[in-house]
């Protein structure tokens, strides 16, 4: 995909760097966010480095870093893009500690879903989550997804459509004032 | 109401847990979506519009009672 450089609510998401790659394996690899992905495989130098090559080889995905006042602060994701169905699954995860469970996150994933809808041209997104995971299934349920399917690993898959989006957007980024 | 029964409204624990030294990384109730109604009941309820970057150093009962009195809220 083309390189992606794109600004709001106090965010910058530009196109993930093979000189910030290593930084974003050490992020990847520490306990408090692997333990929050799907995939918790420990990630060496050489697989971080053969994914990042497949990866800006890729047409349906694009990873980004996401940075806050100049600062790396996490990595934004869209994957299984498809421009037929207009559909794709954002993630992402902020690492410094100061800046989880506030107001922070929901800057990343509305810029992350903005990019979406409106650049892209998305008209669905989706994500899997653990329904373990309470802290993630309330902040997509607050950022308007809406549960559709699920499985007896505890595996819940939700969507997200632009309308309810904006609905619950407008909701919390009443509060970004910068 | 007390900043202690706000906080806990707001990440729905009992009002004995909540104290000057409950941080935000200390209970799993406090995460992104509790500290989102807690701002927006802290507004409410004390009248004030709470500058971003104030929201993101709310990280305790302690510094929420200290951002507020900039705001001339005493609690």
């Amino acid at each position: 995909m083309d390189d992606i450089h794109f600004n709001r609510y106090g965010i910058d998401l530009t196109s993930l760097q093979s000189d910030e790659i290593e930084m974003v394996r050490q992020w990847r690899n520490d306990p408090k966010i692997a333990s929050l992905m799907l995939d918790q495989t420990y990630i060496t130098e050489a697989m971080q480095q053969a994914w990042f090559i497949r990866m800006r080889q890729s047409s349906n995905q694009c990873y980004m870093l996401a940075r806050f006042r100049g600062e790396p602060i996490g990595v934004a994701s869209l994957t299984a893009i498809d421009m037929q169905q207009r559909s794709c699954e954002p993630g992402m995860y902020i690492y410094p500690d100061h800046y989880r469970n506030n107001i922070l996150p929901f800057c990343v994933a509305f810029a992350l879903n903005d990019l979406a809808f409106e650049q892209l041209g998305m008209q669905r997104l989706y994500g899997k989550i653990f329904d373990e995971n309470t802290a993630s299934v309330r902040f997509h349920e607050a950022s308007g997804y809406i549960r559709y399917d699920g499985n007896e690993a505890g595996l819940s898959l939700y969507m997200l459509e632009q309308e309810p989006y904006l609905a619950a957007r407008a909701k919390i980024a009443r509060f970004i004032r910068y | 109401m007390t900043l202690e029964q706000l906080f806990a409204e707001s990440l729905g624990v009992a009002v004995d847990l909540v104290h000057d030294d409950l941080t935000y990384q200390s209970i799993p109730q406090w995460d992104s979506t509790a500290h989102m109604l807690l701002i927006a009941r802290m507004e409410d309820e004390f009248g004030v519009m709470l500058d971003t970057d104030d929201i993101i150093d709310m990280s305790s009962v302690a510094k929420a009672r200290q951002i507020l009195a900039k705001y001339d809220v005493q609690c």
